[in-house]
């Protein structure tokens, strides 16, 4: 049997085709989806019922044509042959002759003409069908993962990583970042002027806090030393 | 003498001594120095220092107190311990002092500086806590949160006979 063919169960030989190959991997996606517990599986089932149904459609509605065609081109054939003995018989009048043959010709065109539209449309909707399902199983399947996979995933890893898996990238990694980084982060900040800004101001504040410490106190002491006096000499310092 | 309620605005007596204190630290550094550096520094570069330098040095660190006096309180009426304590000294009416006040007052301070420090107990005494040396140049030493900024010439505030400003904070 050739590698692109395969045996169907009435015994009837099929193409291997790769739309046929990618309409089967979608329905194996679809049997995983569905033991995961997403929703909407029998859609998609459905979804790729249709799609199979529409290319059968398609390569019906082109089979019948190209039977047509090979009909019409048979009873091409035979016109063309009577139109031999006619012309044989009747060469004086060709006119007469050639009209059928060239309707026949006009005929099959147009039939071809419209197997083709035919089956172009069908392959149009059903990929946009397609691309609609995937989105929207998509959007569902991250959406779920977002509520219910990565919360466990989290919940498992976060002690593995803070035991493990940290402490043996802080190991590596520090060194080098006290040798390499911090000192290049040390110029960066004794050169940003803003940073300059930034201890200039702290410096006043603590200026201003210690002068202001010094006045309350000051202030403080003069009115002790005068209520002092005030009481030592009965009202009269 | 009854205490007024409203000397709070001025500067008492440990706070007065606290800036003189300060001052008096600040000026014995840079009298230090402004008499010790330039031979040190002449000696270290040429050898020994000229006589001439050693006296010039001497009397800009003796006349330095009463320029650093004079000049602060004429110009913005405080010197640094008085900023450090949040003390303007001004006229009784709230005017600057005047170069030539301001001059003689760090004169007779530094000419007779125990009187002068005698003479702060005076604050105690005093309604608008005035010194004996305040009563003499007619000045008032005033704390700077109850002092609005101290102008040129006369025009508003009280007199010399006229009670001191607002209360400050209570204490």
């Amino acid at each position: 049997m050739d590698a692109t063919e395969q045996e169907r169960p009435d015994g009837r030989r099929r193409e291997r085709s790769p739309g046929r190959l990618a309409v089967g991997l979608a329905g194996l996606a679809a049997d995983r989806l569905k033991i995961a517990g997403l929703p909407g599986g029998g859609t998609l089932v459905t979804a790729l019922g249709v799609a199979v149904e529409a290319d059968a459609a398609a390569r019906r509605r082109t089979r019948e044509a190209a039977d047509a065609a090979r009909r019409r081109g048979a009873e091409t054939a035979d016109a063309v042959r009577t139109v031999v003995r006619a012309v044989d018989r009747f060469a004086p009048q060709p006119r007469f002759l050639t009209a059928p043959a060239r309707w026949g010709a006009d005929v099959v065109q147009d039939r071809l003409a419209r197997a083709r539209h035919a089956g172009e449309a069908v392959v149009r909707e059903g990929r946009a069908d397609a691309e609609k399902y995937v989105a929207d199983r998509v959007g569902e399947l991250l959406g779920w993962a977002g509520r219910q996979v990565v919360p466990v995933l989290l919940d498992a890893a976060v002690p593995q990583l803070v035991d493990d898996v940290v402490p043996r990238i802080l190991d590596g990694v520090l060194p080098r970042v006290r040798d390499r980084v911090v000192p290049v982060i040390i110029d960066d900040l004794t050169s940003d002027p803003s940073v300059r800004d930034l201890v200039k101001e702290q410096s006043r504040g603590i200026v201003s806090a210690a002068a202001e410490q010094v006045r309350d106190t000051t202030g403080l002491a003069d009115d002790r030393i005068e209520s002092g006096l005030r009481r030592l000499f009965g009202g009269r310092p | 003498m009854t205490v007024p309620t409203d000397r709070h605005g001025y500067a008492g007596f440990a706070t007065r001594l606290t800036g003189l204190a300060a001052d008096t630290l600040l000026l014995t550094v840079a009298g230090l120095l402004v008499s010790g550096l330039p031979p040190t520094v002449w000696r270290q570069m040429t050898g020994a220092a000229p006589q001439w330098l050693v006296v010039l040095s001497g009397a800009l660190a003796g006349l330095l107190p009463w320029a650093y006096f004079a000049a602060c309180w004429a110009l913005s009426g405080a010197t640094i311990g008085a900023l450090l304590v949040g003390t303007r000294t001004c006229r009784s009416d709230g005017t600057r002092l005047g170069p030539f006040r301001a001059a003689v007052r760090a004169l007779v301070g530094l000419a007779v500086a125990p009187v002068w420090l005698v003479g702060l107990l005076g604050v105690l005494t005093d309604g608008r806590r005035r010194a004996w040396h305040d009563r003499l140049f007619g000045t008032v030493v005033r704390r700077a949160e109850s002092v609005s900024p101290i102008v040129g010439r006369p025009s508003v505030g009280p007199g010399p006979s006229r009670p001191g400003p607002p209360a400050g904070p209570a204490r």
